[in-house]
């Protein structure tokens, strides 16, 4: 059992999201890193599948009711066991009755936008169509379909036939836990990145594929559309990034009906400044589109913080796949070196 | 030789024993230690080497530490395992211990890297650092001398 102390804003129960209904009209949900997600369960020894807290405003505050791993991935932050320093992407041991905070009060992320409290058997709350994740939209899912607030009780436990017993005596011996690489040191993507003169640390790049109506938009948009820093505006959240910048124009107006749309996908309303849609998104629309981020910089974007700049750098679709790949064999490694780390570490 | 070989329980076999002790004499080793699963075994040079079987130590935390022989209050803390030296983790900007640091039974040290995964090493005594030994980024093998410690007040068992 986990007490919320201090909820911060927007902090909802996540895990992999709803991928079996969005042709039905209901959206994935999930989080919004999902390498932080599958980082945080395998440091805890969690199936894929478990659910944990998304927390995108600090300070962020818990007391632990019982013994558990526990791990905070994604975003860096000031993090305290009982007013103890920790390490991020690092497996930990509660006892019952500390307390865990994530930042103080005037203070955020050192980088990036969201982390992930991630516990041993994960958020244990009703699944709802297949996952736990919160759809806020239409308020369900998740923790009673809602941000979290001070004073929730969240039950922790074993799911999807993960067994935090034969873990816990490991898990006393090994007191000191352990940890991994976060992606944006361990992934090298550098390749696609690198050759940006403007680039710096406000400013993050993301591969792009042109979209279905990517050759409707006049030469001198799509110029501005892979030239320009996009600045992520305040009313950007899981819904969707809108950013401002030079405005983008078709060549000849355009009107299609709507028709299904994946979180990535970057939508060029009549104002002409682009919405990227993120997970909490409709899954369907009727704006031009003019390109996709690709599946395996999604967590890029969820930790560009309002405020910042994005930069497109375009990519084909062998490019994008293999991107995804990279991802994929990141966390294998991780997933089969941690195996050998609990296997040796009596 | 062959004798003392018959003795040891082991996975290596007589004949393995003998190579091992000719590749000693002719080196300028006193003494080698090798364990393997559930065994370990000591030769001692003396007239030709001496094999002796050793109980099986408790695996770590002991076997990060060496009590130097010649420094009455001081204490090695030693590699558990091969990997990358980190003086501090990837992602914070201070080293996690520096000569002068007090640090407590069980405070994390420093990490190894090994892989994606980063482990710690954590200090067997209340004491104070006295000298890092390995450098950041450098590979270190099983047993490499890591710090010194002083002032020691407890040591693990």
């Amino acid at each position: 059992m986990i007490e919320i102390l201090c909820a911060g804003a927007l902090s909802t129960v996540q895990d992999a999201g709803r991928t079996s209904y969005r042709r039905f009209g209901v959206g994935t949900a999930g989080a919004m890193d999902q390498l932080a997600l599958a980082i945080g369960n395998l440091l805890v020894g969690n199936s894929p599948g478990a659910a944990g807290i998304e927390v995108p405003v600090l300070p962020f505050r818990v007391r632990f009711l019982q013994a558990v791993d526990f791990a905070v991935s994604g975003a860096d932050c000031l993090l305290e066991l009982d007013a103890k320093p920790l390490l991020p992407c690092w497996k930990y041991r509660a006892h019952a009755g500390q307390i865990l905070s994530l930042g103080r009060d005037g203070e955020g992320f050192s980088t990036g936008a969201r982390s992930y409290l991630m516990v041993s058997g994960g958020i244990d709350v009703p699944p709802v169509l297949g996952s736990r994740s919160t759809q806020l939209r239409g308020q369900f899912g998740g923790y009673q379909g809602r941000a979290l607030l001070d004073g929730d009780m969240l039950k922790t436990g074993s799911q999807d036939g993960t067994d935090p017993g034969p873990r816990d005596a490991k898990a006393e011996a090994g007191g000191a836990g352990f940890g991994v690489l976060a992606p944006d040191i361990a992934l090298d993507a550098n390749v696609f990145f690198a050759a940006d003169p403007a680039a710096s640390v406000a400013v993050t790049a993301v591969r792009v594929l042109p979209a279905a109506e990517y050759t409707n938009f006049n030469a001198s948009s799509l110029d501005d559309f892979w030239k320009s820093g996009w600045k992520i505006t305040a009313q950007s959240d899981r819904y969707g990034y809108r950013l401002a910048g030079p405005p983008l124009g078709l060549t000849v107006a355009l009107e299609t009906r709507s028709h299904g749309v994946v979180p990535g996908v970057i939508q060029v309303p009549p104002s002409g400044q682009p919405i990227i849609q993120m997970r909490d998104a409709q899954p369907s629309g009727g704006y031009p589109k003019i390109g996709s981020v690709i599946e395996a910089d999604l967590w890029r974007l969820a930790q560009a913080l309002a405020g910042s700049r994005l930069r497109f750098v375009q990519v084909n679709y062998p490019q994008a796949v293999a991107a995804s790949k990279a991802n994929q064999v990141y966390l294998e490694k991780v997933r089969d070196q941690i195996a050998l780390y609990r296997s040796l570490n009596v | 030789m062959s004798e003392a070989g018959a003795r040891v329980n082991s996975d290596l076999k007589d004949s393995d024993w003998r190579q091992i002790a000719e590749w000693l004499e002719d080196s300028d080793l006193a003494c080698l230690e090798i364990s393997g699963p559930g065994w370990q075994v000591r030769m001692l040079r003396q007239t030709g080497y001496r094999v002796q079987q050793m109980p099986l130590l408790r695996p770590s935390p002991a076997s990060n530490v060496i009590a130097s022989p010649d420094r009455d209050q001081a204490l090695q803390v030693v590699a558990p395992h091969v990997g990358v030296f980190l003086d501090r983790h990837p992602q914070r900007a201070l080293p996690m211990v520096q000569p002068g640091s007090r640090i407590r039974q069980g405070d994390i040290v420093c990490l190894l890297k090994v892989g994606q995964v980063l482990t710690p090493v954590v200090s067997p005594a209340d004491g104070v650092v006295a000298h890092v030994w390995a450098s950041p980024g450098e590979v270190v093998g099983y047993g490499k001398n890591l710090f010194e410690i002083r002032e020691v007040q407890a040591v693990w068992k």
